[in-house]
C-alpha cells in the first residue's frame, strides 16, 4: 500500500476529531467560565463542591472517565459520550484557569466597581472577563492541545476515529511504524498550530505588559 | 457487584494497583531525569544543540502519548527489539513527559536572578560550573511545584498502559466489566486513582516544603 | 606591601556605550588604578559608574580599547583567570539563596580556586569572624538582615584572597540603620591597604576612607584627586555643583 493511500485511509476518521475538538472547546469554556466565576465568588458550599470536582478530575485519568461514562450511562451516541466525558474532564481544568485569571486581577477593581453601584455579575462581565480573556489564552491553548491529544482515546467508546482506522489498517498492512508515524505527524501539525497561536498571544500580551511598565516608568 | 464477585476481582485490582504505582514511580523518575538532562544541555547555550532540543520538545509536547506508545509497542518488534510492554510504556512516557519537565525547568532557569549568576561568574567559574552549581540547583528548587503537578499527570498517563495489554488499574476495572457487564468496577478504579493522587499530593507538599528556597 | 604604588588596572582608550550609542559610559577613556589604594568613583546617577567597574570583571564587555589587569589584558581567554583575582561586592548582595552562609563564603575558593575544603572553611570562618558573623555560619541568607547579607558578601569576596575588590554601590539597597555596619568593615579593609574600587553615594565615607576620588561624567573622569582637594577645592564646575548638592546640603 502506498503512503498516500494510507494517509487517505487514516484521515477518513479525522472528521470525528475535527467535530469533537471545537465542541469540547466551546463547552469547556462555558463550563469553565460559569464554575470559575462561581468559585471566585467564594460562597462556602458552592466553592467546596467545585473544589471537590476539580480535585477529583485532577486525579482521574481521562480514559477512566470515558469508560465509566460509556459503560454506565446511555447518552444516545458514542460521539455524545466522548463529548460529555471530555467536557467533564477538561472543564475542570478550564475552571481553574479562569479562576486563576480572575484572581490575578487587582482586588481594588471589585471595590471600584461596587462603589459605582454595579452588581457582581455586571462587574464580572464588563470589568473582569474582558481583562482576563487575553491573559488566559496561552494557558487555554495549552489545555486545548491536551484536548486534541485526548481525542486519541475516544475509540474506547466505540468512535471510529483515526486510531480506530489505524488498527484496521495495520491488520491489513502489518506496517504499524508508518501508520503511527503518519498519525503522529497529523496530530503534531494540529497541536503545533495551537501552540504557535499560544506563543503569539503570549508575546503580544507580555509585550503590552512591558509597554505598560515602560509607560509607568516614564511617568 | 456481589461480595463474591468483588472478592474474586480483588486480587486483580490489587495487581493492577501495584502495576500502576510502580509504573508511575518509574515514569516519574525517568521523566524527571530525562527532563533535567534536556534542560541542562539547553542551558549550556550551544546553538545547534539548543535547536535540536527545541525541536525535540516541540515534537513531543505536540504528539499524543498514545500514538508514541503504539509506535514503540508495535514498532520495536519490527526492528527485532523485544522489549516488555511495560518498558515500551515507560519509554513513551519518558520521551513525552521529559519534554514537559524540560520546559518547566527551562522556565525556572530563565527566572533565576541575574545577579546570582553574575556573583558566580565574577568568581571566575566557567559557564558549565555556573549552570551546575547555581542555575540548576536554584531552577530545580523553584520548579518543584510544577514538576510535582506534571508528575500527577504521569500517574494518569499510565492508564494508557491498559491499551498495550498491561493489566494496570484501568485494565483491572475493565476486566471486571467485561466479565459481568457491571460498571461499578470502573468507578471503584476511579476512586482509587483519586486516592493515589491525594496521597501523592500530600507527599508532594512535604517535598515542596523541604526544598523551597527563601529569598 | 612592597608593590604598593604600582599600576593595578589600566584602561586604555576604552569606549563603552549603551542603548544604540546614546548613553556614553566611557569615551576614549584612559586611566590607571593604583595598587593598595581605595579609589572611589562618584558621579550623577546614570553616568555609568557601575558599568565601568563591571567592565573590570568582564560582566560587561567594552566596545573598543583594552583593560589591563596586573599586566594581563582582559579578554575572552584571560577572563576567568582575572575574575579569580578580582572580587566583587554587589548592590543587592546576590548571595546564593540555596547555600548556607559558610557555603556561600567557601563556594568560590573551592570551585573556582580549587582550594581544599578544610582550608576554605578555615579561612572562611576567619573572614566571617572579621565581619562579625561567625555565629551565623550555618544560617541561610534569607534569615539575615540586609546589612548582615552584605557583610557575608564581603566575607565571600575576601575569601577569594583577591588582589582587588570592586564594590558596586554596596550600601544603596540597605535600610539607613544598616549602612554603618557595612561601611565600618569597608573602612577597616581600606586601612589594611587593600586595593578597592568603590562606587558609592556615601560622601562622608569617601572623605574618610578614600585615597583618591574620581568623578565620572560624559565618559571620562573629569576630576581625580585626594579627598581633601576633591571636596574643598574641586577644579571642575560640575563637580562643585555635585558636592554642593550631595554633601554640603
Amino acid at each position: 500500500m502506498h503512503l498516500h493511500e494510507m494517509v487517505v485511509y487514516i484521515t477518513r476518521g479525522i472528521g470525528i476529531t475535527f467535530k469533537l475538538v471545537p465542541c469540547v472547546i466551546v463547552s469547556t469554556l462555558i463550563v469553565g467560565m460559569i464554575l470559575g466565576i462561581l468559585r471566585f465568588k467564594n460562597i462556602k458550599v458552592i466553592s467546596q463542591i467545585i473544589d471537590l470536582y476539580v480535585t477529583a478530575i485532577r486525579g482521574i485519568p481521562p480514559l477512566v472517565i470515558l469508560m465509566a461514562l460509556y459503560f454506565t450511562v446511555k447518552l444516545g451516541s458514542s460521539f455524545m459520550t466522548a463529548f460529555v466525558a471530555l467536557t467533564i474532564y477538561h472543564g475542570a481544568y478550564v475552571t481553574e484557569i479562569v479562576r486563576g485569571g480572575l484572581e490575578a486581577v487587582p482586588k481594588g477593581q471589585m471595590d471600584a466597581g461596587k462603589s459605582l453601584g454595579l452588581g457582581y455579575m455586571r462587574i464580572m462581565a464588563s470589568v473582569y472577563i474582558p481583562q482576563i480573556m487575553l491573559q488566559i489564552i496561552p494557558t487555554l491553548c495549552g489545555q486545548y492541545i491536551l484536548v486534541v491529544k485526548d481525542t486519541t482515546l475516544v475509540s474506547v467508546v466505540g468512535l471510529q476515529d483515526i486510531m480506530w482506522n489505524a488498527k484496521e489498517l495495520i491488520a491489513v498492512t502489518y506496517d504499524p511504524i508508518r501508520v503511527y508515524f503518519i498519525i503522529g505527524v497529523l496530530y503534531f501539525v494540529v497541536c503545533f498550530i495551537i501552540d504557535l497561536i499560544a506563543s503569539r498571544v503570549e508575546k503580544s500580551v507580555s509585550g503590552r505588559y512591558q509597554a505598560q511598565l515602560a509607560e509607568k516608568g516614564a511617568q | 457487584m456481589t461480595s463474591l464477585q468483588f472478592s474474586s476481582w480483588l486480587p486483580i485490582l490489587l495487581h493492577g494497583l501495584r502495576v500502576t504505582v510502580l509504573a508511575s514511580l518509574a515514569g516519574i523518575v525517568t521523566s524527571i531525569i530525562w527532563g533535567c538532562i534536556l534542560a541542562s544541555l539547553r542551558a549550556l547555550e550551544i546553538k545547534p544543540l539548543s535547536m535540536i532540543i527545541r525541536a525535540y520538545t516541540s515534537i513531543f509536547r505536540n504528539t499524543p502519548l498514545l500514538v508514541v506508545m503504539f509506535f514503540l509497542f508495535y514498532g520495536f518488534p519490527m526492528i527485532n527489539l523485544d522489549l516488555p510492554a511495560i518498558a515500551c510504556g515507560i519509554i513513551a512516557i519518558t520521551l513525552n513527559e521529559g519534554a514537559f519537565v524540560a520546559e518547566i525547568i527551562r522556565g525556572a532557569i530563565q527566572n533565576v536572578k541575574k545577579g546570582e549568576i553574575e556573583a558566580a561568574r565574577s568568581m571566575g567559574l566557567s559557564r558549565a560550573q555556573v549552570v551546575h552549581h547555581i542555575i540548576f540547583p536554584l531552577a530545580i528548587r523553584d520548579s518543584v511545584p510544577m514538576i510535582l503537578g506534571q508528575s500527577s499527570i504521569i500517574i494518569k498517563d499510565t492508564s494508557l498502559f491498559s491499551m498495550i495489554m498491561i493489566i494496570d488499574l484501568t485494565a483491572a476495572g475493565r476486566q471486571f466489566y467485561a466479565k459481568y457487564f457491571n460498571p461499578t468496577s470502573i468507578w471503584i478504579v476511579g476512586l482509587v486513582y483519586i486516592a493515589l493522587f491525594l496521597i501523592f499530593s500530600l507527599i508532594g507538599r512535604l517535598i515542596e516544603r523541604k526544598v523551597r528556597v527563601n529569598r | 606591601m612592597s608593590e604598593d604604588g604600582k599600576v593595578l588596572v589600566e584602561f586604555k582608550n576604552v569606549d563603552k556605550r549603551f542603548g544604540g550609542g546614546k548613553i556614553i559610559v566611557m569615551d576614549d577613556f584612559s586611566f590607571s588604578f593604583t595598587k593598595g589604594e581605595t579609589h572611589i568613583i562618584c558621579g550623577r546617577s546614570g553616568a555609568g559608574k557601575s558599568t565601568l567597574i563591571r567592565c573590570i570583571n568582564a560582566l560587561e564587555t567594552i566596545d573598543k580599547g583594552s583593560i589591563i589587569i596586573e599586566g594581563q589584558e582582559l579578554g575572552h581567554k584571560t577572563m576567568h583567570d582575572i575574575r579569580k583575582k578580582v572580587a566583587m561586592v554587589f548592590q543587592d548582595f546576590n548571595l546564593f539563596p540555596h547555600m548556607s552562609v559558610l557555603e556561600n563564603v567557601t563556594f568560590g575558593p573551592i570551585r573556582s580556586l580549587k582550594k581544599k575544603k578544610e582550608e576554605a572553611i578555615e579561612s572562611g570562618l576567619m573572614y566571617l569572624d572579621r565581619v562579625g558573623l561567625r555565629d551565623r555560619a550555618d544560617a541561610k541568607p534569607a534569615q539575615l538582615s540586609g546589612g548582615q547579607k552584605q557583610r557575608v558578601a564581603i566575607a565571600r569576596a575576601l575569601n577569594m584572597h583577591p588582589d582587588l575588590i570592586l564594590f558596586d554601590e554596596p550600601t544603596s539597597a540597605l535600610d539607613p540603620e544598616m549602612v554603618g555596619e557595612v561601611l565600618n568593615i569597608m573602612k577597616m579593609l581600606s586601612e589594611e591597604g587593600r586595593s578597592m574600587i568603590v562606587v558609592t553615594h556615601e560622601m562622608s565615607f569617601a572623605k574618610e576612607a578614600a585615597d583618591k576620588i574620581s568623578f565620572l561624567e560624559n565618559g571620562k573622569f573629569i576630576e581625580t584627586a585626594d579627598p581633601d582637594t576633591f571636596f574643598d577645592h574641586p577644579k571642575h564646575e560640575s563637580v562643585k555643583k555635585f558636592i554642593d548638592q550631595v554633601y554640603n546640603k
